[in-house]
């Protein structure tokens, strides 16, 4: 064996595997982190040494205390009263242990919402779509799909809905004390009154929030690659502590009617929380929802609706109650039910609900003829801006008619532009959705103040409804260089920090087809090749590059997208020739770009693979004369050294 | 009083054998005797417990993170390695080095989380280490993709080896630990081990001659 391994070591392939390997890099840990292993530890070192005192202390017997030979008086009655002081804080432990929350359940689950086991136990990892029955425990994890939602009682009174995009991750679920972690998305949350030494946490990547007995609702707000995701706080009833992260001991109060945020680990200025009609409709069906199921559990039943197409709007007895896929609770009884989808017929139907029961439905809303399209075209070909770069300023700044409208000489919208700059944006888009609403708006005027609201809600990082803004302007907008922008700005928000991938894909590809000399077209290529990349579509992507590079060949920066094309030909399409080729046009075009030790090495790697032996030994040759202290050195010795043994 | 009976896994983990040696290599705990700090980890000083941890947390954090890879909880398995230690410090004897006792338990929490396979994995939707520590210096979020990638592709090719082969050659390929010393980690004979790292290196090969330039 020991020859057979010799012989092993000194083959070329496992050479390069051994190169391969050393090559990963393993990550910094930083001190923080290492802290907070130290400090689990020992809670957990603690948890057990009190667990092995439990099983330890009821054992003990006076015979045994007095076996230890003939002790003093003293140290006899010394041994008793820390035994009976142990015994009684057992007692003590045992009488306030808490117990789980026995009657925590789902009593709503609309759209697409799974669960699954966290950490270590069995089953961890599998997901599950969410049931009535379904646990709700520490543990456990509930994550909700786009356009989903999700409501838990966990007490009477307790109990929270989490809305689409959602994940929480439930930490601790007993009757002291309720921790959740929030990673994404929102959630609203109302809380019973609590008794004394009970808690109930919301924790955030970045904050905490801390209830006595309250209606709020959290928001956590990321984008890939952002370290310091946004926590935003809503408070409706009652009062919060709020605090980052790690700063639990100086918690700010948070009254009812104000928002406050954390970004990253910095708190942020509150401000006054806006009307908002959604959430309001949302409290009017969570409050009695929690109340009720849990006092007459016995005379609830519950509801299951499917359909097709899937996402169609349900009402019972008109009131709306969610999208199917759609299970839920209500109080026994006959209900008018109705399933709506755009474009498709209605269907309606009469539910019995029986105590204890499950009514179950499955409708198939017949489709509609397919609707005229619309009258007001978008101009395909023509010539909007010869000068793309001209226009370098932002896209949002493009928004706005240029010329002053009526409504902002109105006392109300400048009201509204002063507390923008005031940084009071919600209050300003308070002003401003009354000023939407208003009858007497030009076209142009309903745009100034749209244009403005989108800022409001930008600034607040509510960009789910700032995309809401943006797509109303861009119905409202007459101007096809307005249009463009508009529709550029909402890829640019569903990529970045709504992370729908599909969607800002479609808008991009719109925006290419309709914007032929758009100014944000080069900036467009490389996003759409970006978004169809994360997406997996690899052929599209590299087509859109190779596209974006005979296009705009002359852009000084076209060589981060050679670089990329040959990246993907290389890795996902496994297309050495044509790697090869790509980055034989970055080394020749762009001599000086940064990407050139990148694609020295890689061009020879892909040679090595393609079998042409001599341009791989030139290729790595070079690498090792121009860039002696590059991150491929090792790599590259490895390559050299095999080529000196052959 | 009657002793403490609580088992745990580390509980079957002998001594070694032969060397007698007993060191802490960082210089700063060296300032102490090994025993001593030993002696006051089994009396549950905290204080000495945490330097321990100190001395030895970021290398079994960097070996386990090898072992495993990105997708586990690393944080997790490097407490339970360390839960393991000072549970079964009353047992070391000093008959190996403290370093090789250490890195035993790590081997063998982390071959147990190997072979419970699925059951022990954790839901991540991120790698374990990504956004809390940079490995990649000075790169551009592209190259920081590609070798995110290339990371993948390993661990998934390793997922496809057996614990053992997988340990002893993330152990000699990647840590850069001799068959002996190997062999003293994984108890196991040194002919046994240099089979595993044979054939691991042929399996690993295969798997990965798509990633692996070949001559």
């Amino acid at each position: 064996m020991t020859d057979r391994l010799h012989n092993q070591e000194n083959d070329p392939r496992i050479r390069s595997l051994r190169s391969v390997l050393r090559s990963l890099p393993v990550p910094s840990v930083s001190d923080e982190r290492m802290d907070r292993i130290a400090r689990d530890m020992f809670a957990e070192l603690d948890e057990r040494r009190t667990e092995r005192l439990r099983k330890v202390l009821p054992a003990w017997s006076f015979d045994e205390i007095l076996a230890f030979g003939r002790p003093a008086l003293g140290m006899v009655l010394s041994a008793l009263v820390v035994v009976g002081i142990g015994a009684g804080l057992v007692q003590i432990a045992r009488l306030g242990s808490p117990r789980p929350l026995s009657a925590a359940s789902v009593v709503k689950a609309e759209g697409n919402a799974c669960n699954t086991t966290l950490g270590n136990q069995e089953g961890a990892g599998m997901l599950e779509p969410v049931g009535l029955a379904s646990p709700v425990r520490a543990g456990r994890q509930f994550r909700t799909g786009d356009k989903s939602a999700l409501t838990i009682a966990l007490e009477p009174g307790t109990g929270f809905q989490m809305f689409g995009n959602s994940s929480l991750n439930i930490i601790k679920a007993d009757t002291r004390a309720f921790v959740a972690l929030l990673e994404q998305g929102s959630i609203l949350v109302e809380v019973g009154k609590r008794h004394r030494g009970q808690t109930f946490r919301i924790l955030t990547p970045n904050a905490v929030c801390e209830i006595t007995g309250t209606i709020f609702r959290v928001d956590v707000l990321s984008q890939p690659g952002d370290s310091a995701p946004v926590t935003a706080l809503s408070v409706l009833e009652g009062t919060v502590r709020f605090a980052e992260r790690g700063a639990e001991k100086r918690m700010s109060l948070v009254p009812a009617g104000v928002c406050s945020s954390v970004k990253g680990l910095t708190m942020q200025a509150s401000g006054r929380l806006p009307e908002n009609r959604e959430m309001a409709g949302r409290l009017q069906t969570l409050g009695p929802m929690l109340q009720a199921r849990q006092q007459s559990a016995q005379a609830w039943g519950s509801v299951r609706v499917i359909s097709e197409p899937a996402g169609a709007n349900v009402f019972l007895n008109d009131a709306w109650e969610g999208v199917t896929p759609l299970v839920t609770v209500k109080p026994a009884g006959s209900y008018r039910l109705t399933a709506s989808y755009l474009n498709y017929q209605p269907a309606d139907a009469v539910v019995d609900v029986a105590p204890g029961g499950e009514a179950s439905l499955s409708l198939v809303l017949p489709e509609l003829a397919a609707p005229e399209p619309k009258a007001q075209g978008l101009v395909y070909g023509k010539k909007l801006r010869t000068d793309r770069r001209a226009a370098a300023a932002p896209a949002a700044q493009n928004l706005v008619p240029p010329e002053r409208t009526a409504i902002e000489s109105s006392p109300e919208y400048i009201d509204a532009q002063a507390k923008m700059s005031a940084g009071k944006y919600a209050d300003a888009a308070g002003i401003l959705l009354v000023l939407r609403n208003r009858g007497d708006l030009t076209s142009d005027d309903r745009i100034s103040v749209l244009a403005q609201l989108h800022l409001c809600f930008k600034n607040m990082g509510d960009f789910r409804r700032m995309v809401a803004v943006l797509e109303d302007m861009y119905e409202a907008s007459d101007s096809p260089v307005r249009k463009g922008n508009i529709l550029w700005e909402i890829a640019g928000v569903k990529a970045d920090r709504l992370l729908d991938f599909a969607g800002a894909e479609m808008d991009l590809v719109e925006y290419l087809v309709t914007q032929p000399e758009g100014v944000w077209l080069y900036e467009a290529y490389g996003r759409l090749a970006e978004v169809q990349y994360v997406q997996g579509k690899y052929k599209a992507a590299a087509k859109t590059y190779a596209t974006m590079v005979s296009a705009f060949g002359r852009e000084k920066d076209i060589d981060r997208a050679i670089y990329a094309l040959a990246h993907v030909m290389r890795q996902d399409l496994d297309d050495c020739s044509g790697a090869v080729r790509w980055y034989t046009a970055l080394l020749k075009d762009h001599p000086g770009s940064g990407y050139a030790e990148d694609a020295t090495f890689w061009r020879a790697e892909c040679l090595l693979r393609m079998g042409r032996i001599r341009e791989a030994r030139e290729d790595y040759v070079n690498y090792a004369i121009e860039f002696s202290s590059g991150r491929w050195k090792e790599a590259v010795r490895e390559r050299m050294a095999g080529f000196g043994k052959k | 009083m009657p002793t403490e009976s609580v088992q745990t896994p580390v509980d079957q983990v002998n001594p070694g054998p032969e060397n007698a040696t007993i060191h802490i290599s960082d210089a700063k705990a060296a300032a102490m005797p090994v025993t001593h700090i030993v002696q006051k980890c089994i009396q549950g000083d905290r204080r000495s417990q945490y330097e321990l941890f100190q001395t030895y947390g970021r290398r079994v954090h960097s070996m386990v993170y090898r072992i495993l890879g990105p997708r586990y909880d690393i944080d997790d398995v490097v407490q339970q390695v360390f839960i393991g230690l000072f549970e079964s410090l009353p047992k070391f004897k000093g008959l190996s080095s403290l370093d090789t006792w250490v890195y035993r338990l790590c081997v063998k929490v982390c071959t147990d989380q190997l072979r419970k396979k699925y059951r022990k994995r954790v839901v991540n939707i991120v790698d374990s280490d990504e956004g809390v520590d940079a490995a990649v210096d000075g790169t551009t979020p592209l190259l920081n993709l590609e070798q995110r990638e290339l990371r993948g592709k390993i661990y998934e090719a390793l997922d496809k080896l057996s614990a053992e082969k997988r340990t002893v050659l993330v152990l000699y390929e990647m840590e850069g630990k001799s068959v002996e010393e190997i062999a003293a980690l994984v108890h196991a004979p040194g002919g046994t081990v240099k089979s595993r790292l044979f054939h691991g290196r042929n399996e690993l090969q295969r798997h990965l001659k798509r990633y692996v330039a070949s001559q």
